[in-house]
């Protein structure tokens, strides 16, 4: 296990400088001059070349790009173009907000979605069972923008019972997580309840009652934990998606995170920012993306023979 | 359940095709006088928005622009990646390269790849259905390539090739003609997710620009509404998820009728 813990680790390197090679190049890929571009329409022939200094453009592109592998490396991202402050204080400011959002939206559609699965599967093709699905492929339908739209106008402006924008108290989470979990819970629901029920036809769930286990046993000890492989999978991947989503729900909840800092620096064309925040995502994928896969090889052990 | 999701995909095809038709009025045409009225008042039926223009009109030419998106992201993915994939899945000595990066990039949610493709090229609609297009092709290498494999060892692809036929030959005339169906369904819950996802980058302000009857940009202008007047954000997320579950439930319909063994 450690063998293997070791190597999907040791991949974390070549990974990241892959990503520091695609971050790097976002900028060339600009149609036109990219410094031209970014200066804005506004900008004179004299602007247009400070930036194009101080962007580093001027240099020859192995220059450039040496120079900006080793800045990374300090995580250093030069300074916003708007305002001039340290692109790495910046987003490392609002990080920890998206990091926790994600985080409760995960655990939301964990905790909700897989009763709401196994619930369904044990209760096969019954009302609640049709509800719950029906339920599922809605929220799936549903833009998580709207979502979130619609329940602060339920809770926040008519009932009153939580604040719809902002995200210092526990009050302020609620409305935030369940938006951004929605999809995730559906989908969670989902999978669960058809893992579930193709583990409950298995011969070994058979053997079990057959012994005489009571529903409980079965369920807990064998049908739900080898149930739980495919769902991890989906959990792990899930939380990737939740960092991404955040942008969106940052924006209507007005969460000062690092979605709302690099959609707000996309907009006004913050290059610096924009760079430095997709960096600091993508790697957080990349590690996610590993933790899931030790996680899988550590439920299903034969997933390590594989690679 | 896939007739339903059919049905709907028809009646907002039906909008989107003939717009000028089916609307009552022009979604461009601003009416300062009449100002987010509620729905039934003065005559329109889903009322009328910040600018006085007809909510209803602009939903229905919003199908339009949904319909397009969905149109475009498909083409665009398809285009790219069923070749892609077709190739990798028959060439051995090419599969591994090309998986590694498109496993590299399905790694990452489309949202962000989108993201990344849209602070590139700028916000726009254009930009923003091209950046999703180009962000669905990992999705259908990877399906493509996995029916390709399977259907690589068939019987009639092993007589092909001994009966001398041209590998460009076998892949395109033998394998790919078998081996649509399950490209069709991942074609169909794309549509859906293409239409979700530049919705949301219009609502960010990086997809479709106002006046542009979108309806993510105008659930976006019909934000600081909400208080006063919720259906002018209530109506275009009601006809997102229309066609969202459209799409959804026929894919599923399709699916299930594809490979009746496999449970959802």
């Amino acid at each position: 296990m450690l063998g293997y813990v070791i190597k999907k680790l040791l991949l974390l390197v070549p990974i990241v400088l892959c990503v520091s090679t695609v971050v790097f190049f976002m900028i060339h890929l600009i149609p036109g001059d990219p410094a031209h571009v970014l200066a804005g329409p506004q900008a004179t022939r004299e602007d247009i070349e400070n930036l194009r200094r101080q962007l580093g453009l001027d240099k020859p592109i192995w220059v450039q790009y040496f120079t900006f592998l080793k800045k990374i490396s300090q995580l250093d991202f030069g300074r916003s173009l708007r305002t001039d402050e340290k692109v790495i204080v910046e987003i490392w400011d609002r990080y920890p907000n998206t990091l926790r959002l994600a985080f409760s939206a995960t655990l939301f559609s964990i905790l909700v979605g897989i009763p709401i699965g196994v619930f369904a599967s044990l209760k096969k093709n019954s009302i609640l069972d049709g509800l719950s699905m029906t339920g599922s492929i809605l929220g799936m339908s549903m833009p998580d923008f709207w979502l979130g739209l619609i329940l602060i106008y339920i809770f926040a402006v008519k009932l009153k019972w939580l604040p719809g924008i902002g995200f210092d108290t526990f009050k302020h989470i609620v409305l935030p997580t369940i938006t951004l979990g929605s999809f995730a819970t559906a989908y969670v629901a989902r999978m669960t309840r058809s893992s579930m029920l193709e583990t409950l036809k298995q011969d070994y769930i058979l053997a079990a009652k057959a012994k005489g286990l009571s529903l409980g046993t079965v369920l807990f000890k064998h049908a739900l934990k080898n149930s739980m492989i495919p769902v991890v999978t989906v959990v792990g991947l899930g939380f990737s998606v939740m960092l991404a989503g955040s942008f969106v729900i940052e924006t209507v909840f007005v969460i000062n995170g690092l979605g709302w800092l690099i959609v707000r620096a996309i907009l006004m064309r913050d290059f610096p920012v924009v760079q430095g925040g997709i960096f600091l995502i993508s790697c957080t994928f990349v590690i996610v993306n590993i933790l899931v896969d030790i996680a899988y090889a550590y439920l299903d052990p034969r997933i390590k023979f594989k690679d | 359940m896939a007739t339903i999701g059919l049905g709907i995909i028809f009646l907002w095809t039906l909008c989107a095709l003939f717009p000028t038709i089916i609307a009552p009025k022009d979604p461009l045409r601003q009416e300062l006088t009449n100002k987010t009225l509620s729905p039934g008042e003065k005559g329109y039926l889903l009322g009328t928005d910040e600018l006085g223009r007809d909510i209803l009109s602009r939903i229905i030419f919003g199908a339009r622009t949904s319909m397009l998106v969905g149109v475009i992201v498909i083409i665009i993915g398809l285009s790219v990646g069923v070749p892609l994939g077709t190739i990798s899945g028959y060439f051995t000595r090419l599969d591994r390269p090309i998986m590694v990066v498109i496993d590299a990039l399905l790694a990452f949610p489309l949202i962000l790849l989108s993201l990344i493709i849209v602070a590139v090229l700028g916000p726009g609609l254009f930009n923003a259905m091209v950046a999703v297009g180009i962000s669905s092709i990992p999705g259908f290498t990877r399906i493509t390539r996995g029916i390709i494999l399977s259907v690589r060892e068939r019987d009639f692809i092993k007589a092909a090739r001994a009966s001398g036929e041209s590998n460009l030959s076998i892949m395109f005339i033998h394998i790919l003609p078998n081996s649509l169906g399950p490209i069709i369904v991942q074609a169909t819950i794309r549509f859906a997710t293409a239409i979700l996802a530049v919705a949301a980058l219009s609502f960010l302000g990086l997809g479709a620009q106002p006046p542009t009857p979108e309806w993510g940009t105008m659930i976006s202008t019909s934000r600081s509404y909400l208080y006063v007047a919720p259906h002018l954000v209530m109506f275009p997320g009601i006809a997102i998820m229309s066609v969202v579950l459209g799409f959804n439930l026929f894919g599923d319909g399709l699916r299930d009728a594809l490979d009746p063994k496999l449970s959802q």
